[in-house]
């Protein structure tokens, strides 16, 4: 059997050579998402499609087929499935990937470069961020600017011209853009339900303390989230940011308990409180984070009974919201007793040793407070070191940690100590949140990293209502001053950006500089929710009109745009005449041109008269006397009779055919 | 104002001679008038040596025909200096081409070495013998005939040398009704003898004078550039319209527009000439094979006239 190439592609090899760059460029930033073998695998297909178009030989048929068969095994195997954000971008990357190998006629181009603008888009299910926008837009241009060839002309346009094209349409598509960005309805949550995979790579603290969890958002340099005061923010050893608060411990991790019961809220004092907005790096949780502790729930929040900020919904999205915090309120002075028994609560087994201590220091003392900073002494006493890189722990985590290793951070400390508060017969649980906050030299906020994220404890004192103790402090105060940096030593093992020296650096100077422009990006952009969109349009007084009015005004603008453009192309193009003859004829082709006579581009006026004439006998006395008078002032130098003319146009008009 | 009805005459009486071929006619007389050379190309019997016949003696001009074959030599053409034996010394005896009207018939059947002779008269209206520079006379007008080129024995016309006639033209075939009439008529030759001048050489170069000075426009100098632009756009064209090609372009429109009866140039004008001026000196990349007369129907159609 003899094999029979496939035909050839009819495109020129500039356009594939357009295309085939075009679709690698909106591939390459996926390498940051899905497994590198998809997008690796997608570009080498391109690199042999496009070896092949050269060679005028495309695969077979069945080859193909067998690859779209395998490329969609191959997603199977990776993620168990075919939809979902990761599985379903891998596709789209690999058949694109594949698309060129079938790259015969201009619609098989066009179908992939839009698929292309797809994939493109696809980067806004994984990343956000500037440097990943402005690879798109670099990517949006190549597209169009390969669209822009395939729908030319007999000749291909240089690269330079092409670029030009598609970056004046992008920059025409701008206003578009803020419209629709504006205006469009937005829905809490992405407009779609966000597949659960998508969850993955968010870093936050999570409803869960188990060892290890928080020294792992001490690696990251992320940021949190940043906020802005209204006046002054307090001061270091103040900004203790508040998170889910853990009352539930199995033995060896902490969780958010069922909470059934009420607290009497928080007790707020005379005192005015701080206020300040909060623009939150998406976690994939439900916490919003607020100083401790905080007043009313912004809107689309909870305030739960331990005094967290909880929404419906995970945040998938940069949110911005503003908050109240009262740092010297008090809550909870009497203790609902399903919560005590709640706080109070150890698994019977556990830290034997702990309990034994905690029993001393309760029969030693009668005030809670006397065994709490009793507690505080033994953590201060004991050679308690803070570190990063505790060792393992074998037995009981707590009891190992008391009394063995005494080496870890503030989960160990924060963890420890609530169980001996709880075995000392104090309500006690565990708080986590951040701690701290780097106050931008260049702008007017503070940023608070996963890095400052900590744990501390509550313990509820009768008559103080719950009290914070953080007996992290005991062991070292710096970090509660000035940061984990400040306490371990260059030589700690942590990424620089922790490290003391850090701080002062140029890097870190260029650092700060860049979180700014991040912070605009996202307080300004992506914080702009469906709570920032209805305030907008309160502030506009658009907010009564409902959705159908605002799609109405939407589309009304999108069509004045669109108009707009017409009119300065228009404008821009408009007839410029060199004489009145030029602007006299003109008119009388446009009213010939009424009539079905068009000048064909090389018929000469003398030539579209006479064939008018012939075709409407009425006007040839007419026309014969209006061109003849207009080539003589055109082509003789005769000066126009500009009035004469214009009656013979009118007369020409009135000669007309009924329209 | 040049004279109307002067120009009309010679065309009528023309007419009366080679049937149902005015616009050929005209564009001869164009090609005079604008002081270029004509170049004929048709098969044998179309008329070639009537027409400019009847040409010279319409215009009241000398005539002659040279018939070029294989081994015509120079000194054919041009004249050559003889012994004289009476006087005792050589005197020059003028070639054929001395003469207002010179018919070239088949140039392209003699040697490169003697088409280059007459050719190298036509381009400079002298001719160089013997070392002396003698003047041709005024006015100077070559119509040279050609068989198509596929014919055997030919020596085809380099493009270098085609550039050099104003024009080219074809007869063709008469009409049916023309046809007839010949037919039916009196013999050619009874009636070129019978032709009487309508007028002179003298007043043949005032006319020439007054082609000059028809007024060629900014508009139509544009649209004779977009014309020569668009023929010198690549891959167009293997040959494109040279500056000469585009002299002769608006000298041949400022004749025509004379034969019109106007002191001015239409695009019309250029566009009529264009055939006559342009179809030998372009040579289309794509469609080898088609007709000169189609190649400019094209480029007319494809140059919008500013």
């Amino acid at each position: 059997m003899k094999r029979t190439p496939a035909p050839p592609t009819d495109l020129p090899e500039i356009h594939l050579r357009w295309i085939a760059l075009a679709l690698c460029v909106a591939i390459l930033p996926h390498l940051l998402n899905l497994p590198v073998w998809i997008p690796l695998l997608a570009l080498a297909m391109i690199g042999w499609g496009w070896w092949s178009l050269r060679r005028q030989r495309l695969p077979r048929r069945a080859l193909r087929l067998y690859l779209v068969a395998a490329a969609t095994t191959g997603v199977l195997l990776q993620f168990h499935t075919l939809f979902g954000r990761d599985a379903g971008i891998a596709l789209l990357v690999l058949m694109l990937g594949l698309k060129i190998l079938e790259l015969r006629s201009r619609r098989d181009a066009l179908l992939a470069l839009f698929l292309a603008y797809f994939v493109v888009a696809g980067q806004f299910f994984f990343t956000q961020s500037i440097p990943i926008a402005l690879f798109m837009l670099l990517s949006v241009l190549l597209i169009t600017g390969a669209l822009i060839g395939l729908a030319g002309t007999a000749r291909p346009l240089p690269a330079r011209r092409r670029l030009g094209i598609a970056g004046s349409l992008l920059l025409q598509s701008i206003p578009m853009m803020i419209l629709l960005f504006v205006l469009f309805p937005r829905l809490p949550g992405p407009l779609w339900a966000m597949p659960k995979d998508s969850t993955a790579g968010l870093t936050g603290l999570s409803d869960e303390m188990s060892p290890g969890r928080i020294s792992q958002l001490i690696q990251s340099n992320a940021p949190a989230f940043r906020a802005t005061f209204d006046e002054a923010p307090p001061p270091a050893g103040q900004r203790y940011w508040r998170g889910p608060v853990l009352d539930h411990y199995d033995g060896r991790s902490w969780h958010r308990a069922v909470r059934l019961g009420d607290t009497t809220g928080p007790v707020l004092p005379e005192t005015p409180g701080i206020g300040y907005s909060v623009t939150l790096q998406p976690s994939g949780q439900r916490w919003l984070l607020a100083l401790d502790r905080p007043g009313e729930p912004p809107p689309g929040a909870v305030l739960t009974s331990a005094l967290e900020l909880v929404t419906p919904r995970p945040q998938h999205e940069v949110r911005q919201y503003r908050v109240r915090s009262y740092t010297d309120a008090v809550f909870d002075l009497e203790l609902n007793p399903w919560a005590r028994i709640r706080n109070l609560r150890l698994p019977d087994d556990s830290a034997p040793r702990a309990r034994e201590l905690a029993h001393e220091w309760m029969l030693e003392h009668d005030d809670p407070a006397a065994v709490v900073e009793q507690a505080l002494v033994y953590f201060r006493e004991h050679p308690f070191h803070y570190t990063l890189e505790p060792p393992l722990l074998t037995g009981d985590p707590v009891d190992a940690f008391l009394f063995d290793s005494r080496r870890g951070f503030c989960e160990h400390y924060a963890s420890s100590f609530t169980v001996l508060m709880r075995a000392a017969g104090i309500p006690a649980r565990v708080v986590t949140g951040y701690l701290g906050g780097e106050a931008s030299p260049l702008a007017d906020y503070l940023l608070v990293r996963q890095s400052d994220a900590h744990a501390w404890t509550e313990v509820w004192l009768a008559g103080r209502g719950w009290v914070r103790v953080d007996p992290t402090a005991a062991i070292a105060p710096d970090r509660i001053e000035r940061g984990v940096s400040a306490v371990l030593g260059a030589d700690s093992g942590l990424p620089a950006f922790v490290r003391a020296s850090y701080g002062a650096s140029w890097l870190n100077q260029l650092s700060m500089r860049w979180d700014v422009i991040n912070y605009h990006w996202d307080a300004g952009v992506l914080a702009f929710g469906p709570e920032r969109q209805r305030e907008l349009l309160e502030r506009l007084g658009l907010h009564r009109l409902g959705w159908t009015l605002i799609a109405l005004i939407l589309m009304g603008g999108l069509a004045g745009l669109l108009g707009l453009y017409v009119l300065i192309y228009r404008w821009r193009n408009r007839p410029r005449f060199a004489s009145d003859a030029e602007r006299l004829l003109q008119r009388v082709e446009a009213l010939l041109a009424e009539q079905g006579y068009v000048r064909r581009p090389g018929e000469t006026p003398d030539a579209l008269a006479a064939r008018a004439a012939a075709g409407h006998p009425p006007w040839r006395e007419t026309l014969t006397r209006l061109t003849g008078g207009l080539q003589r002032a055109r082509y003789r130098g005769d000066t126009l009779d500009v009035a004469a003319t214009q009656t013979l146009i009118e007369e020409l008009r009135a000669k007309r055919n009924p329209p | 104002m040049p004279d109307i009805q002067l120009t009309d005459r010679i065309l009528a009486q023309l007419d009366q001679v080679i049937l149902g071929k005015s616009n050929q006619l005209r564009l001869a007389l164009t090609c005079l008038l604008a002081r270029g050379h004509l170049l004929i190309e048709d098969l044998p019997g179309m008329g070639k040596t009537t027409l400019a016949h009847a040409l010279a003696r319409t215009l009241g001009l000398q005539f002659q025909r040279i018939q070029f074959t294989s081994d015509l030599l120079p000194a054919d053409i041009l004249g050559v200096s003889i012994y004289d034996q009476e006087a005792h010394r050589f005197s020059f005896h003028p070639g054929p081409v001395f003469s207002q009207v010179v018919l070239a018939d088949e140039i392209n059947r003699a040697t490169p070495k003697a088409q280059s002779a007459l050719l190298e008269a036509m381009e400079e209206q002298q001719v160089t013998v013997e070392g002396e520079t003698r003047h041709l006379p005024e006015p100077f007008f070559v119509i040279a005939t050609q068989n198509p080129a596929q014919q055997i024995g030919t020596f085809p016309l380099p493009e270098s040398q085609l550039d050099r006639f104003l024009m080219r033209l074809e007869l063709g075939y008469p009409d049916a009704v023309a046809e007839r009439e010949l037919l039916k008529g009196r013999d050619r030759r009874d009636l070129l003898a019978t032709l009487e001048p309508v007028t002179g050489p003298r007043q043949l170069v005032a006319l020439q004078q007054a082609v000059g000075t028809n007024k060629v426009s900014d508009p139509l100098v544009d649209y004779v550039q977009a014309l020569l632009q668009y023929t010198r756009e690549p891959a167009r064209y293997h040959l494109a319209l040279s500056p000469r090609g585009g002299l002769a372009l608006l000298r041949a429109a400022q004749a025509w527009s004379l034969l019109a009866g106007r002191d001015y140039v239409l695009p019309d004008d250029v566009q009529a000439v264009l055939p006559a001026v342009a179809g030998h000196r372009l040579h289309p990349v794509e469609d080898e094979g088609l007709h000169p007369a189609e190649v400019v129907a094209r480029l007319i159609a494809q140059v919008p006239i500013p």
